[in-house]
């Protein structure tokens, strides 16, 4: 299962999509917006994503990590839009035999995740300014024209 | 021959006749700023993504490196190389930053 949505990210839902009669270990991760990146005081941050690339991506992690872990399942939700401090913007279950598996494979899939994932965000500051994470050096810092 | 060979001739690509094909473009996130679109038609005659970056690089006159950057040609993951036909959807992906 993987979904991309505006919406509350749901963590029944992604534990109920892992769950299997022989798994023993579920392991569930969220990612949360910090209210401090790189010394500078964030109050949001706003995610955008390409969709139809990001379904095709999410699919290949996960079956990727069942190839290399011994685990059942894999599910994953990415959040969109603007989310403020605290809310939650992404969601992983894997579920396995035993926890080893799943603690392995929950750590490899959200590394994939922040790699591979067709997904940006804009990180916005309390001085009102804004920046994209991992903006090339090349590119304008749009933080320069707000004074 | 009707007054549009070109649009109703399914055969005959049009590329192959006006050296130039019609893409739709999409931008993302930083780029997206830059540009001021998400999406646009661009005809063209840029055969591959590497050209047609560079060619749009021009028109925004941004001075960007091309390895800093992704492309996808109809939601997959490309080379910069592939050949582009009529009617492809380009996407140039800046740094992502999923999670």
């Amino acid at each position: 299962m993987f979904e991309l949505t505006e919406n509350t990210l749901d963590k029944v839902a992604l534990v109920d999509a892992v769950v299997t009669p022989d798994a023993g270990a579920v392991l569930t991760f969220e990612g949360r917006v910090r209210n401090k990146n790189n010394d500078r005081d964030v109050t949001a941050l706003t995610y955008t994503a390409y969709s139809e690339l990001a379904d095709r991506v999410a699919r290949k992690i996960q079956e990727e990590a069942k190839e290399m872990f011994d685990i059942r399942n894999v599910a994953m939700a990415q959040r969109t839009g603007r989310l403020k401090v605290t809310e939650c913007s992404i969601r992983v279950a894997v579920s396995a035999a035993h926890r080893k598996e799943a603690f392995e494979a929950g750590e490899w899939v959200i590394d994939e995740i922040k790699k591979r994932l067709p997904v940006w965000k804009k990180e916005h500051y309390t001085d009102g300014s804004y920046d994209w994470i991992n903006r090339p050096e090349s590119m304008t810092d749009p933080s320069d024209s707000i004074s | 021959m009707s007054d549009h060979p070109v649009r109703f001739s399914k055969p005959i690509d049009p590329g192959s006749i006006h050296g130039e094909r019609q893409l739709s473009v999409k931008y993302f996130a930083v780029l997206r700023d830059e540009t001021g679109t998400a999406e646009e038609d661009v005809r063209t005659a840029s055969n591959s993504p590497a050209a047609l970056f560079e060619e749009l690089c021009h028109r925004y006159d941004l001075d960007l490196d091309p390895e800093a950057f992704q492309v996808a040609v109809n939601h997959e993951l490309s080379t910069w190389e592939t050949s582009l036909e009529d009617g492809d959807t380009v996407a140039f992906l800046p740094p992502v930053a999923g999670g």
